[in-house]
C-alpha cells in the first residue's frame, strides 16, 4: 500500500524514491570500503610482524589488489639497490596461481625515473589469463634516503579503473614497504653480527697440559639478545707456564660482549711469563680506563700456573672477581683470598699477587658471578655457602665430577628460573710423578677429555652418567 | 620496590640511602638521584638499606663516587649487611673509597686529615 502510494504520486515520490536508494548503495558501498580497510589494517599489522621479505612483498602485493580492485598486482625489485631484495613478484584476481606478466614495457620509467605513472589504452602487458590489460599505475618504492629499490605495480582489463584514491594507496602501500626493506635488512644484520662476534667470545676448547686436568661449565645467558658476560680463557705463555684468567664484563647486550672481547683477547696479547699477573692486570686496567666506560666494568681474575715436580704452583691477582677456592686431597675446601679492585672504572690501581701451591690431587675451583646470585624460586641465593657445599660433596672427584657437581648444585638450586650466564673452571693437579704406576687419565675417572669444548650448548644436557659408563667401559 | 631517601644534615653532609635491593630493574632511579648530589662536597651514600647490589647497581655506585671525586667532592660508602659488605670486598671497592659501617663513622671519616686520599694503596 504505501509502495502504491509513492508509486501514483507521480515525479517528486519517485525521485524521493531514487535518492533513497542511491543513499543506500551509497551505505552499502561505504560499508564495503570500510571492511575492506578494516581488513587491510589488521593485515598491516599482521604483516608489520613479519621477518621474511619475501612474504612481506606478498602481502603487500595481495593488498593492493584487494584494496584498489586492480586485476593485477606486482612487485618488481630495481636494480643495483646494494640490497637483497625479494625478486619479481605478481598477484592477479581470482587466480590461486601467480600469474607470468610478459613484460612490463614502458612501465620501467617507474624504476628510471622514481616517478609514478599511469598508462592507459595500451595492451602493456597480459595476465595469464591472457586477457589484455588497459590500465596501468606504478609506483615507486623508497629507501629513507630517496633511493629507487623497485616499484609497485596494478593493473586492470578496464580502461580508466584507477582513479588518484587508488594510486594514492598503491603510494602508501610502496611507503610501507620500502620503510619495511630498510628495517628488515638492518635487522639481518645486526642479527649476523650479534652472531658473528658471539662465536669470538665463546669460551675456547681448554688444551691438554701435562699433571693437569682441567674441565669448565659454561652456560651461556637464555636470550640470544643477552651476549656477553662471562669469559675464560687457559693458554701458553712460556715454557711450562700457564695463562689462565677468569672474568665478567657488567652488562648485557652489544657494548658488554665488544668488552668481553677487549678483556678476552687483550689479556692473551699481553700475557707472557716475563710479566707478572699483576702488571697484566694493571694493563688491562689502563686499556679498559682509557675505553671511558663510564659506568661499565669488568672483573677478572688471572693466573700464571706452572706445574713443578709434584706441585703445581698458581700465582695469582684479581681485579674484582669472586675469590677462587681449593679444594684439597684431604677433603678441606677454602676460600682463597685475592684482594683487587675490578677493572675499567679507576686510575692507577694495584693487584697485591698470591701464591697458592696445589698438592697432589688439590684442585683450584674459580667461577662468575651467576653461580653466587643464582636465585631459588624464594629469591635465595646459592651464594659461595652453596659453592662450598657442593665442593665438599665432591671431594676427592675428578676436575669434571667437580665441575658438574657445582653445575647441577646450582640448576636444583634455581628449579628451572636460570637467568644469568655462569662458568665454573676447574683446575687440578693430576700428579704425574706420584709414581703408583697408575695412568692418570684413569686416576681421573669419570671426566670427561680435558679438552673437549663444552662451548655454547646447554651444558647441563651432559648426562655424567653416561660419560662415566664410557670411561669405565 | 627502591626507595631513595636524601637528606642535608645540619653539620653539612648529604645522605643519600637507597632501600631496597639495587639490581637493573631499579638502578635508573639510584644512578639519577646519585646525578642530582654529585656536586656536594660530602656526600655519604648509606647502602645499609640495601641487602643485595648486582653489577648495574655496582656500575651505578663507580659512576656517582666518580662524578662527585670529578666535582672535587668526597663520598664515604656506609655498609654494614654482610652480603653487601661481602661485594663491595671482593670487588675491591674498599680499596678506592672509604667504607664505614655507620652514618656517624662516615661523618668521622670525612674528618680524618687524609679524608679526601680515600684510595689506601700501598
Amino acid at each position: 500500500m504505501t509502495t502504491g502510494a509513492f508509486g501514483s504520486s507521480g515525479g517528486a515520490a519517485s525521485e524521493l524514491w531514487d535518492r533513497l536508494q542511491a543513499a543506500e548503495e551509497a551505505a552499502l558501498q561505504l560499508r564495503a570500503r570500510r571492511d575492506l580497510l578494516l581488513e587491510a589494517l589488521l593485515w598491516l599489522c599482521a604483516s608489520s610482524a613479519r621477518l621474511d621479505l619475501a612474504q612481506v612483498v606478498k602481502d603487500v602485493v595481495g593488498m593492493a589488489l584487494s584494496l584498489t580492485g586492480a586485476d593485477v598486482a606486482a612487485w618488481a625489485p630495481g636494480e643495483e639497490t646494494g640490497m637483497d631484495l625479494p625478486p619479481f613478484a605478481s598477484e592477479e584476481k581470482g587466480l590461486e596461481t601467480s600469474p607470468v606478466v610478459d613484460d612490463l614495457p614502458r612501465l620501467a620509467d617507474v624504476l628510471w625515473r622514481g616517478t609514478t605513472v599511469q598508462l592507459e589504452g595500451d595492451v602493456a602487458a597480459r595476465g595469464s589469463t591472457g586477457i589484455s590489460l588497459r590500465t596501468w599505475a606504478g609506483v615507486p618504492v623508497r629507501a629513507r634516503d630517496g633511493g629507487i629499490l623497485g616499484a609497485l605495480f596494478i593493473g586492470g582489463h578496464q580502461p580508466g579503473l584507477f582513479g588518484t584514491q587508488e594510486v594514492e594507496l598503491v603510494q602508501g602501500l610502496a611507503t610501507y614497504l620500502g620503510a619495511k626493506f630498510e628495517t628488515l635488512t638492518l635487522f639481518r644484520e645486526r642479527a649476523h653480527v650479534a652472531g658473528a662476534l658471539q662465536q669470538t667470545l665463546l669460551p675456547p676448547p681448554l688444551p691438554e697440559i701435562p699433571g693437569l686436568e682441567v674441565a669448565a661449565r659454561y652456560r651461556p645467558a637464555k636470550a640470544v639478545a643477552r651476549v656477553g658476560g662471562d669469559f675464560y680463557d687457559l693458554f701458553e705463555v712460556g715454557e711450562a707456564t700457564w695463562g689462565f684468567i677468569v672474568g665478567d664484563v657488567s652488562g648485557v647486550g652489544p657494548e658488554a660482549a665488544a668488552l668481553t672481547g677487549v678483556a678476552r683477547y687483550g689479556a692473551r696479547a699481553v700475557a707472557s711469563a716475563d710479566h707478572s699477573p699483576s702488571e697484566l692486570l694493571q694493563q688491562l686496567n689502563d686499556t679498559l680506563v682509557r675505553l671511558r666506560l663510564r659506568e661499565k666494568f669488568c672483573t677478572a681474575l688471572y693466573a700464571h700456573v706452572r706445574p713443578d715436580g709434584r706441585e703445581v704452583k698458581v700465582v695469582m691477582a684479581n681485579g674484582g672477581h669472586p675469590y677462587p677456592f681449593v679444594s684439597r686431597a684431604n677433603g678441606n675446601v677454602e676460600e682463597v683470598q685475592v684482594e683487587g679492585t675490578l677493572l675499567g672504572a679507576f686510575e692507577q690501581l694495584s693487584f697485591p699477587e698470591r701464591e697458592l701451591v696445589l698438592g697432589p690431587g688439590d684442585l683450584m675451583v674459580c667461577y662468575t658471578d651467576g653461580i653466587m646470585e643464582a636465585r631459588d624460586p624464594d629469591g635465595n641465593f646459592f651464594g659461595t655457602e652453596g659453592l662450598e657445599r657442593a665442593l665438599r660433596a665432591s671431594a676427592g672427584a675428578s676436575a669434571g665430577e667437580v665441575a658438574r657437581t657445582v653445575e647441577r648444585a646450582v640448576l636444583q638450586h634455581e628449579r628451572g628460573g636460570a637467568r644469568d650466564d655462569m662458568a665454573v673452571i676447574v683446575i687440578r693437579n693430576l700428579d704425574l710423578l706420584s709414581g703408583n704406576g697408575q695412568d692418570p687419565r684413569e686416576q681421573a675417572e669419570g671426566s670427561p677429555e680435558p679438552s673437549q669444548p663444552y662451548g655454547s650448548e646447554p651444558v647441563f644436557e651432559r648426562e655424567p652418567g653416561q660419560v662415566q659408563e664410557a670411561s669405565g667401559a | 620496590m627502591l626507595k631513595i631517601e636524601t637528606e642535608q644534615t645540619d653539620d653539612g653532609f648529604t645522605i643519600c640511602r637507597p632501600v631496597g635491593e639495587l639490581d637493573a630493574f631499579t638502578v635508573s632511579q639510584f644512578r639519577q638521584s646519585l646525578a642530582e648530589l654529585a656536586s656536594q662536597s660530602r656526600l655519604v651514600i648509606d647502602m645499609s638499606g640495601v641487602p643485595f647490589v648486582d653489577s648495574a647497581g655496582l656500575g651505578a655506585l663507580i659512576g656517582g663516587i666518580r662524578r662527585a671525586r670529578e666535582l672535587g667532592g668526597d663520598v664515604v660508602v656506609v655498609v654494614n649487611r654482610p652480603g653487601l659488605v661481602r661485594t663491595l670486598r671482593t670487588t675491591g671497592f674498599d680499596r678506592i673509597v672509604a667504607m664505614t659501617e655507620t652514618v656517624d663513622a662516615a661523618k668521622q671519616a670525612f674528618e680524618k686529615p687524609e679524608g679526601e686520599g680515600t684510595t689506601t694503596e700501598s
